[in-house]
């Protein structure tokens, strides 16, 4: 099941500059990081070493944190990895940007990120393991448009032997995409179990939603607080 | 009449240029006479007390509900000399009165009328009389018929309905509103973001050992909260009473006063973020060397 588009308008503005802004620079640094890599590997590795957030440096105190928790959310692993985290920037994140406007919808994104890294490396420890991607600042951007848009409507791709395109409520789907999220994280709680993909990392910054209410523009608060959509 | 027009006569309001001012409210409501915020607007821009009167009578006219026109229109027929023809003293022989040119003839409010007239009705249809002062955009008055409704209601299910129905339209009243923007909750709360994500990352630049603090967070914190204020202040709340506090009467209204305060908190934010990640981008290229 993959969420395509968000079928509703902008309320505000017509255009969520911010959120293109942020797809536009992802893609780029991927792009970079593929040109750099067919010339040069183990370049591509060191970035991933030195940028990427890993638990045990920052445990270190080697004063990383703060520049690995925004640097690593801007990397990414594979096509795949880089398109489904910008397809759900996309469809989430263009009706949020427009309920806080543009700056601080960014300064919202980067909290996601960093709550998300934040919760990665105390649950990790002395991990020596680099975390790169911008899921768990995707995460964060999912919970608000929960919040702010529980009715609000998905354009999503669903196969069965066919490709059907229905439109979900997206409480439905958001709320499959954390469900997803807790076996694992569970797992790695009891058992110490580790994933290629950092599931704390997502409930991290999915939690990092609630930062919403600090960007959101008076109008839009105003009409939430009254129970009306946003 | 454009929305436009009604932002530039209030802006004009606030810049002080008050003749301007009540000359584009009175194109305002001569070509929108049901405007509330204009007469409530021109009651404060018009001289003589007998205008201000007529201004919020209209505004009250609109609607009865606006509990600042009642409460000044009180406070304006206290006022009222007592020389005024209702409270003429019978054995005094009449004053020779100004004439007094009233401002924009009283509008015949004939939703009001309506209303009275419905209510007296034998079999009264008191939803359907609601829904008639939706469609007219008189919420106050559909408010008032369905809380009658609701006292009439025989059903638990006719009470339900109508109970949901009051609450939406409640809500839409209260959408009507203006929106307290200028508020320190706003100020405080939009200010926030920043300062909390420098927080975090103060937490991880410190490796979770945030005490005794490092001069990132003993010196540049307080900058980032300054700087935020400063930003959030001056491109969000820039009608805060706090500005007029700080620089006199006309505030934060000037454009370039704005934009200046507001490159200043950006370049607070921006400073303290950049020495916060130069110094944490050093430190992590050292660490990577030296492993």
């Amino acid at each position: 099941m993959f969420p395509l588009n968000d079928v509703e308008p902008n309320r505000y503005g017509p255009f969520s500059f911010m959120t293109l802004t942020l797809i536009m620079v992802n893609l780029f640094i991927f792009v970079a990081q593929q040109l750099i890599f067919e010339t040069d590997p183990h370049k591509v590795v060191d970035m991933i070493w030195v940028y990427g957030s890993t638990s045990g440096v920052v445990w270190a105190g080697a004063g990383s944190g703060a520049v690995t928790a925004i640097s690593s959310t801007f990397l990414h692993g594979s096509f795949f990895h880089v398109g489904g985290n910008m397809l759900a920037l996309w469809v989430f994140g263009r009706r949020v940007e427009d309920a806080c406007g543009p700056w601080r919808f960014l300064i919202f994104y980067l909290t996601c990120g960093v709550t998300a890294d934040i919760s990665s490396v105390a649950l990790f420890g002395e991990s020596m393991i680099p975390s790169i991607g911008a899921s768990g600042a995707v995460y964060g951007v999912m919970g608000a448009y929960l919040l702010l848009f529980p009715d609000g409507r998905i354009r999503t791709l669903v196969w069965v032997f066919v490709p059907l395109f229905p439109r979900i409520r997206a409480f439905w789907i958001i709320l499959l995409f954390l469900l997803l999220e807790i076996p694992p994280v569970v797992d790695a709680l009891l058992h110490g179990t580790t994933f290629w993909t950092n599931h704390w990392a997502h409930l991290g910054g999915f939690f990092g939603a609630l930062f919403v209410f600090l960007a959101l523009r008076p109008e839009a608060l105003h009409r939430y607080r009254l129970g009306l959509e946003v | 009449m454009s929305p436009q027009q009604l932002h530039q006569a209030i802006a004009l309001a606030r810049a002080g240029q008050r003749e301007r001012a009540r000359d584009l409210f009175l194109t305002i409501v001569a070509a929108d006479e049901r405007n509330e915020l204009a007469w409530l607007w021109l009651s404060g821009l018009v001289d003589d007390l007998e205008d201000q009167i007529i201004a919020l009578e209209n505004a009250l006219a609109i609607n009865p509900d606006n509990a600042r026109a009642q409460r000044m229109l009180a406070q304006l027929e206290a006022k009222r000399p007592s020389s005024f023809p209702n409270q003429r003293p019978i054995y005094a022989a009449p004053p020779v009165e100004p004439p007094v040119e009233p401002l924009v003839e009283r509008p015949f409010d004939g939703d009001q009328a309506f209303f009275d007239h419905a209510l007296t009705q034998p079999d009264r249809n008191l939803t359907a009389l609601a829904e008639t002062m939706v469609a007219r955009d008189r919420l106050g008055k559909a408010v008032v018929a369905y809380e009658m409704a609701l006292a009439e209601a025989e059903s638990a299910t006719q009470r339900g309905v109508i109970q949901r129905r009051l609450a939406d339209l409640r809500r839409q009243q209260a959408l009507s509103r203006p929106i307290p923007a200028h508020t320190t909750a706003t100020l405080l709360r939009v200010s926030g973001g920043p300062v909390l994500l420098y927080l975090f990352l103060l937490i991880l630049h410190s490796g979770f050992r945030l005490w005794p603090p490092e001069w990132a967070g003993g010196l540049l914190l307080p900058t980032v909260i300054l700087g935020s204020l400063l930003t959030s202040g001056a491109a969000t709340t820039y009608r805060h009473p706090l500005w007029r506090a700080l620089l006199g009467p006309p505030g934060l209204q000037s454009p370039g006063l704005r934009f200046a305060l507001a490159g200043l908190g950006l370049l607070l934010l921006g400073g303290s973020y950049f020495i916060l990640f130069w110094q944490a981008h050093g430190r992590l290229l050292l660490y990577w060397q030296m492993n």
